[in-house]
């Protein structure tokens, strides 16, 4: 896994959650948050998914499920 | 005090360097100001092999040398940037090493003098990660010490690997040629590869270190670098880096294979083409099973406990004060009754958040969408589907939020129309309280009766869409499957109560303004109230599903139960209270069930319809809410009258061969409209492809 792979992956399906993306790269949440911020912040990648604490009246959404980021064309 | 060496502990946060500061100084650390900030930093000494030793303790730091960092962070990435210290140890925490090692990387192309500090290594072990602990020190160029400073593992060695080792760090990372051509240029100018290295990346520090000549002459290498290769200089610097860890890992640490092995002759039998839907259906039994059998049992302990409290206790209270009749309704049948009615729900959702953790987190829930799978390829809808479905189980909301992973738009649309079909939490809390009432015996096999009556809902919807306004082929399911773990019961039930309370705190900020609403606007039992009259107006609109014209709490159940689902059974609690009980007003075991199939699939919640409204047009949520409303009503209608047929076979088959038709028309103008093409040109928001 290395920031490429993470950019080719995010080509081919555009937009990922992080929890997929832990599975993909078999890698943990907090390594991949790392590496996805390289490209945060060349304005590459940005995060779409909601927080926990959403406001739903269900729980605290899963962080991993909800926190869905997305390759910006 | 004469100092001889200064070491800087430097690490990501969290990864144990107080700890270890503690450990090395013991009781003659101190507290003092940083020159120029006001941020304190600890410093302390300690004395080995009759050399003093000056320990700074600095902030942590998130993964990267950035100086446009946070001020704490700044603090430390300015004091290692001007490589005051003598020695530079590095607390990483062996558990989660691939994180924590791209701060060492960079400190490894700074050329300071290093020393690796292992931190957590009980940790690691407990996570089957072994570190070959040579290997590492060669790979990296650097001594490592093996810590467990929690308990003071390993620390003597360490301090006597500051004396006694020689710190010596190299720059180990292997480069794209084109970088390293750009990294050579630059150094001749810019004093050090390192330097040259930072410039590439654009690095503020860096750049204040140069003149406006070389900078130029970066932006030159920079535009250079990025048309050989296709990528900026700071990406493949950082590339570079992350492959230089996979590989020094691939190298140094192993984790036992036990857990892989497990985790394929486990998946022999989870997704076995024959078994693995069983074993799912079987799955959801024992859910129910778990959560009906063990939390419907401790739910008439909490209701009669809560009844006593809140509704009888508020009752007598006000009765003793001589409080007047309004205020005892808004108090004790509302406010009390609401309570009441929140916290009965706490044992069977207790338990179902509990089952639903431990699938999540054992690996379970991955291989379900993986075996449901297969029946969505049959229908040609998107596997994938089944992961927001799965999360609907809990709540649709976040279930709906998920399907934005999902790549293609049709297939977005698809599974948000699906979702909401999905019994959630709220509405096992309304089946419990029916099947304790109408279904003492079994009451599992009826919840997972609707439950599967709401998946084949979904899926019927997704095939019609399908074959009507949303053609088109389905993504094909691409997941990889997390190895099998036992979750720790801490873990358990930290989630568990974090949902459970997210639940209550909801629920009951609903519940309870409305059971007041309610006794307030009932009175003391008028069947000529306000609502009574509302009521009974609108259910012979219902009288075809089983509903009695006199059992008007049941339609003004289902009005508020568009709120939220579970506000059906405050309200219920609230008004029948004014009479008999909930088994006396619905057609036996018939009439509920049926109420209970209309509770299952109409008109989503609120907070779902916001969320849906968010994430695809107004017009989809629109068409949403009006046919999960109609396949509810078609549903419970067909089923009553199909129930009740001999009791009156001619309106009953009337009303069956109706629905019937209808359902077809329905299906009719769908591909009609498909032919003409209009709704697929509605574009969810946020769309951009």
């Amino acid at each position: 896994m290395s920031l490429i792979d993470i950019k080719q992956h995010m080509l081919r399906v555009r937009m990922a959650s992080l929890s997929s993306l832990c599975a993909v790269f078999n890698a943990e949440a907090d390594t991949l948050r790392c590496m996805l911020m390289h490209w945060m912040r060349k304005g590459k990648i940005r995060q779409c998914g909601k927080q926990p604490g959403c406001g739903s009246k269900c729980f605290k959404c899963p962080a991993a499920a909800t926190e869905v980021y997305e390759w910006v064309v | 005090m004469n100092k001889n060496v200064m070491l800087a502990l430097v690490g990501n946060p969290n990864c144990g360097k107080s700890t270890l500061f503690n450990a090395l100084t013991g009781a003659r650390q101190r507290m003092g100001n940083w020159p120029g900030v006001t941020v304190e930093r600890k410093s302390g000494c300690f004395t080995q092999a009759g050399k003093v030793m000056e320990v700074v303790d600095l902030p942590g730091i998130y993964s990267n040398l950035l100086t446009e960092a946070a001020l704490d962070e700044r603090i430390a990435v300015d004091f290692i940037l001007a490589r005051e210290a003598n020695i530079i140890v590095n607390i990483v925490d062996a558990s989660q090493l691939e994180r924590h090692l791209y701060l060492t990387t960079q400190l490894l192309e700074m050329g300071v003098p290093l020393v690796l500090a292992l931190n957590m290594m009980d940790v690691a072990a407990k996570k089957n990660i072994q570190i070959d602990i040579k290997k590492l020190s060669d790979a990296l160029g650097c001594p490592v010490a093996a810590l467990t400073a929690s308990k003071g593992g390993g620390v003597s060695e360490l301090k006597q690997m500051l004396i006694t080792q020689p710190v010596v760090a190299r720059k180990p990372m292997p480069q794209h040629a084109a970088l390293q051509q750009a990294v050579q240029a630059l150094a001749q100018h810019a004093g050090s590869e390192w330097l040259a290295m930072r410039l590439l990346e654009g690095d503020a520090y860096a750049e204040r270190q140069v003149s406006s000549d070389v900078l130029m002459q970066v932006r030159e290498q920079q535009a250079l670098i990025e048309q050989t290769t296709g990528e900026e200089a700071d990406i493949l610097l950082a590339d570079a880096r992350y492959r230089f860890i996979q590989a020094t890992l691939a190298a140094c640490v192993t984790r036992k294979a036990e857990a892989a092995t497990l985790t394929s002759r486990l998946d022999n039998i989870v997704l076995n083409r024959i078994l693995g839907i069983p074993i799912f259906f079987f799955t959801m039994y024992l859910l129910f099973v778990f959560a009906i059998n063990i939390g419907g049992r401790l739910q008439d302990v909490f209701d009669i406990g809560s009844q006593m409290i809140f509704v009888e206790g508020f009752a007598r209270v006000l009765s003793q004060a001589d409080a007047p009749l309004w205020l005892s309704s808004l108090l004790a049948n509302g406010m009390g009754r609401g309570i009441s009615t929140t916290l009965t729900f706490i044992p069977v959702l207790g338990c179902l958040f509990l089952f639903l953790s431990l699938l999540e987190e054992s690996g379970y829930m991955a291989r379900a969408a993986f075996v449901i799978d297969r029946i969505m390829r049959v229908l040609g809808l998107p596997g994938k589907a089944f992961v927001p479905m799965i999360v609907g189980f809990g709540c649709n909301v976040p279930a709906v939020m998920s399907a934005r992973t999902l790549e293609s738009k049709r297939d977005r649309i698809l599974t948000i129309m699906m979702t909401p079909f999905m019994s959630c939490g709220a509405r096992l809390a309304i089946f419990a309280v029916f099947t304790a009432a109408f279904f003492p015996r079994h009451g599992q096999n009826i919840v997972f009766t609707l439950y599967l009556i709401g998946i084949l809902m979904a899926i019927l919807t997704g095939f019609l869409l399908r074959t009507s306004i949303l053609k088109g082929e389905p993504s094909p399911l691409v997941m990889e499957l997390p190895p099998y773990r036992l979750p720790s019961v801490a873990v358990l039930l930290q989630h568990t109560f974090q949902r459970l309370k997210g639940f209550v705190y909801r629920a009951g900020g609903l519940i309870i303004p409305i059971s007041m609403l309610m006794g307030l606007l009932n009175g003391a039992g008028d069947t000529q109230s306000l609502l009574a009259m509302l009521g009974q107006k609108l259910t012979p609109i219902f009288a075809p599903m089983g509903i009695q014209t006199d059992n008007w709490p049941a339609t003004v159940g289902l009005m508020t139960g568009v709120l939220a689902k579970e506000v059906v059974i405050g309200t219920l609690n609230t008004l029948y209270s004014q009479a008999a009980g909930l088994s006396q007003h619905f057609d036996g075991q018939i009439g509920a069930f049926s109420y209970l199939l209309f509770v299952l699939l109409y008109f989503p919640c609120v907070s779902t319809m916001a969320v849906m409204m968010r994430e695809l047009h107004r017009g989809w949520t629109i068409f949403s809410a009006l046919w999960m409303t109609g396949v509810a009503y078609g549903t419970a209608v067909v089923f009553y009258q199909a129930a009740t047929f001999m009791r009156h076979p001619v309106s009953s088959a009337g009303w069956i061969l109706s629905v019937t038709l209808l359902f077809f028309a329905v299906i009719a103008f769908g591909r009609w409209y498909a032919r003409e093409d209009k709704l697929v040109s509605i574009t969810p928001a946020g769309e951009s492809a």
